[in-house]
């Protein structure tokens, strides 16, 4: 450290959506709720100020501000501390990563960027998906041009319908249209033919025909196989509107079919108990998979859902929508389509893998694609290398997919025992988030959770609370309820404990300096602590970045276009803004609605988004909202209605 | 189950008023006296009102603000227990605890829980599609 340095820089990461966000700027800086702070934190757990780091007799100090919640370094409350290079602190949900050499190195002006890369590494982050074949996959595009729909008129905010027709292009139309044709669009399409509409009045747009497709390519690379179990609740069924009978009652009755009593009674126990007296039940992947196909094979999804890539969207002059978009035939020939449809539903998923900025630097710069993977990737190769050759993994990052890929090492470290596992993280969790009374438990670092958010933020009381609550309540109620979790289970609890005890597994803290190849091997340096920057090193064969999925609006040029052009609000999670019914409401056009769901949606009345209860609660409210608005062939589902779909449902009939 | 307090209170009204009271109508019938059972029907669902507001502060400690159907099953034992030790101690008015037969309260209060407890592990759903996102309740 420069004892005349005058300059810091701090990095967190935003807990919903683990954002990195940097602070680099000039002593002192104060923390706290209120906006005048220099870093502006939102949490019920910070207080209006809350710390300052001040310079005091050529140290740094951390000063607590006399907060109701406290300053933590590691499980300690502090009122002072002396900070070094590489210290971490907590205040509420957020970790700080103190980083003086980047400060010295290159800081001038403050700069307050929550949502911003972190560090010094200007480099584009994200992997988009693209479409190989029929797939899509995680993928970096050769930079292009930007792909311009020939049509004139698609350039006004709203078009006329004699413009479409002089266009010369094939127009179709539809009164209900789906944007996207994966588990959002299923989800929205499923409760509109329950709730009455005819099948002809309705389509759905995207690039798979199954729409579960992306979902479980997604899951098969991030180490969930068929057989292994989703981390979804039993009664989230997106198959099914009521939810009843959950994924665990039928796999109770299946068992009890193949006459297998004690794993009927094992599943019967853990929607009893959980998560208290037992683990929690999560359904297997392939039955979801069936589950969904039955669905879709009822609602007659094949009819309804068409193969094309959405362009754009603009109002059209009779209150409609108009979606231009894009079929590729086998042969690489693009056709231009257009669709008329009074109501849309917008729900296009994740645009990208997100991947650690000083990862991404190294894959652009060696090339070498094979030994620096991402979770969300194909990266089989590295287990076929492990099982043959055996090897050291580095894994970054500790969501549920880090700890799917850990218990997939296990699995081929009992046959291949020269197989070893470090785990590099950011800064120790000593304690996990807190709400009100209520506290998330933390072992080894790891903090658990069954689900990615609190249960009752799906139908309980923290749904409600955040429903009701203004845009900076949101993004308080959402940094205390999120942060990277993982679901407590005993087989792969005891994997860690096991690695940890046998010396196979071991955790490391810091901030990475650099990736670089050296003697055929991968070497991470870390940046050092304090005066002695020894720049720890990792020596690894592989690199799994395990931190998950990206989701910003610029990454997804329909979405990108659509708020620029008709100047759309955002939620302050930077995502696209939606009304309690899940309305876009910049879109409104005459008669015509668009309402989008997934994680476009962050920020706005239900946490869950992503997650198939949280797309069938966003398709009901809209529903719900259609029905209000007279839609045609939309009814209310009554008892009555409802209990007759239920039968249809359950007997396999079309709705 | 993810409750709130309204729901927890409209669920419990809902569930004594529809299936409890038949339970109870048709299990009165069979002892030969329907008095005695709805009285009881009635302190359950006034009692229940009441310790429906402590689950909800317990459950206000618990990260994911839940009430797994274990603790469902606890709070009934608990509940009969309360119901039938002031029957027995200080005497509730109208039940007669010196001719209630511990077995015929217990048949009746079983009767009366289980199946309200089966309805809202899952039929419910069924005719009621808002019932579980709203945390149980209906207004």
């Amino acid at each position: 450290m420069n004892s005349t340095s005058t300059m810091i820089q701090v990095t967190w990461v935003d807990p919903a959506t683990e954002d990195a966000a940097v602070y680099r700027g000039e002593l002192p800086i104060s923390i706290g709720r209120e906006p005048v702070n220099d870093i502006v934190l939102k949490s019920n757990r910070v207080s209006r100020t809350h710390a300052r780091i001040e310079r005091s007799n050529g140290s740094i100090l951390l000063i607590d501000q006399q907060s109701r919640n406290g300053t933590r370094v590691g499980a300690e409350r502090i009122t002072q501390v002396v900070l070094q290079a590489g210290d971490s602190f907590q205040i509420g949900p957020f970790t700080f990563q103190v980083d003086l050499s980047d400060a010295e190195a290159g800081g001038d002006t403050g700069l307050n960027s929550q949502g911003a890369d972190a560090g010094e590494l200007a480099v584009d982050a994200t992997l988009n998906f693209s479409q190989v074949g029929d797939a899509l996959l995680p993928f970096t595009p050769p930079p292009r041009a930007e792909y311009a729909f020939p049509l004139a008129g698609l350039d006004q905010p709203e078009v006329s319908l004699q413009e479409l027709e002089q266009s010369g292009l094939p127009i179709s139309e539809t009164t209900y249209l789906a944007i996207g044709g994966g588990l959002g669009s299923f989800v929205w399409v499923d409760h509109l033919l329950i709730f009455g509409v005819k099948p002809d009045q309705v389509a759905a747009i995207g690039l798979e025909a199954k729409p579960h497709g992306r979902y479980e390519r997604l899951c098969r690379f991030s180490q969930i196989p068929q057989h292994e179990r989703l981390r979804s609740n039993a009664e989230s069924c997106p198959d099914n509107i009521w939810g009843w009978p959950g994924y665990a009652s039928r796999e109770v009755w299946q068992a009890l079919r193949r006459g297998k009593l004690g794993d009927a009674v094992t599943i019967g126990w853990q929607v009893f108990g959980e998560p208290t007296l037992a683990q929690t039940y999560t359904p297997q992947a392939g039955n979801v998979f069936a589950s969904i196909e039955r669905e879709a094979r009822r609602i007659g999804w094949e009819q309804i859902w068409r193969y094309g890539h959405v362009k754009a969207i603009r109002k059209t002059d009779d209150g409609r929508y108009v979606v231009a978009y894009s079929q590729t035939s086998a042969d690489g020939e693009r056709q231009h389509k257009l669709m008329l449809a009074r109501y849309l539903h917008i729900a296009v998923g994740y645009p990208g893998v997100r991947f650690l900025p000083d990862l991404q630097v190294y894959r652009e710069q060696t090339g070498d694609f094979q030994s620096v993977v991402n979770a969300y990737e194909d990266h089989e190769h590295v287990y076929e290398h492990l099982r043959a050759h055996g090897g050291t993994v580095l894994l970054r990052g500790r969501g549920i997919v880090a700890s799917r890929i850990m218990q997939r090492l296990a699995e081929i470290r009992a046959q291949k025992p020269n197989i070893n596992v470090l785990h590099l993280m950011r800064s120790p969790v000593a304690m996990g988030h807190q709400f009100k009374h209520a506290r998330r438990t933390v072992e080894h670092h790891w903090e658990f959770q069954p689900f990615n958010w609190p249960k009752a933020c799906w139908g309980g009381t923290l749904r409600k609370l955040l429903e009701d609550a203004d845009d900076q309540q949101r993004e308080e109620l959402l940094n205390d309820w999120g942060g990277t979790t993982t679901a407590r289970r005993k087989d792969w609890a005891q994997i860690v404990e096991r690695g940890l005890r046998e010396g196979w597994y071991q955790i490391r803290f810091g901030a990475v300096r650099q990736v670089e190849r050296r003697q055929e091997r991968l070497l991470t340096q870390l940046h050092g602590r304090g005066a002695i920057q020894d720049e720890a090193q990792l020596w690894a064969d592989f690199i799994i970045d395990c931190t998950g999925l990206e989701a910003e609006i610029e990454r997804n040029t329909l979405l990108k276009d659509l708020v620029e052009r008709y100047d759309l609000e955002r939620t302050l999670k930077r995502r696209l803004k939606v009304a309690n019914d899940f309305e876009v409401v910049g879109m409104r056009n005459g008669a015509g609605r668009v309402y989008a769901s997934g994680a476009m949606t962050l920020g706005g009345p239900t946490a869950p988004v992503d997650s198939f209860l949280g797309l069938q609660y966003a398709a009901l409210r809209s529903v719900d909202a259609l029905v209000a608005a007279r839609a045609p062939g939309v009814r209310a589902l009554n008892s009555l209605r409802s209990l007759t779909q239920w039968v249809r449902w359950a007997g396999g009939v079309h709705p | 189950m993810t409750p709130t307090l309204l729901g927890r209170w409209q669920t419990r009204l809902f569930l004594l008023g529809t299936i409890g009271l038949i339970v109870t109508l048709l299990f009165g019938m069979f002892i030969g006296d329907t008095r005695t059972p709805l009285i009881l029907l009635g302190y359950v669902l006034g009692l229940g009102l009441v310790w429906e507001m402590l689950y909800q502060y317990l459950q206000s400690f618990r990260w994911d603000q839940d009430w797994p159907p274990a603790f469902q099953v606890g709070t009934g034992i608990f509940e009969a227990l309360v119901v039938w030790g002031l029957v027995q101690t200080i005497g509730l008015p109208g039940v007669d605890g010196s001719a209630l037969p511990g077995t015929t309260f217990l048949a009746h209060y079983s009767a009366v829980w289980v199946a309200t407890f089966l309805v809202v592990q899952g039929p419910l759903r069924i005719i009621f599609l808002h019932w579980r996102y709203r945390g149980g309740q209906w207004v």
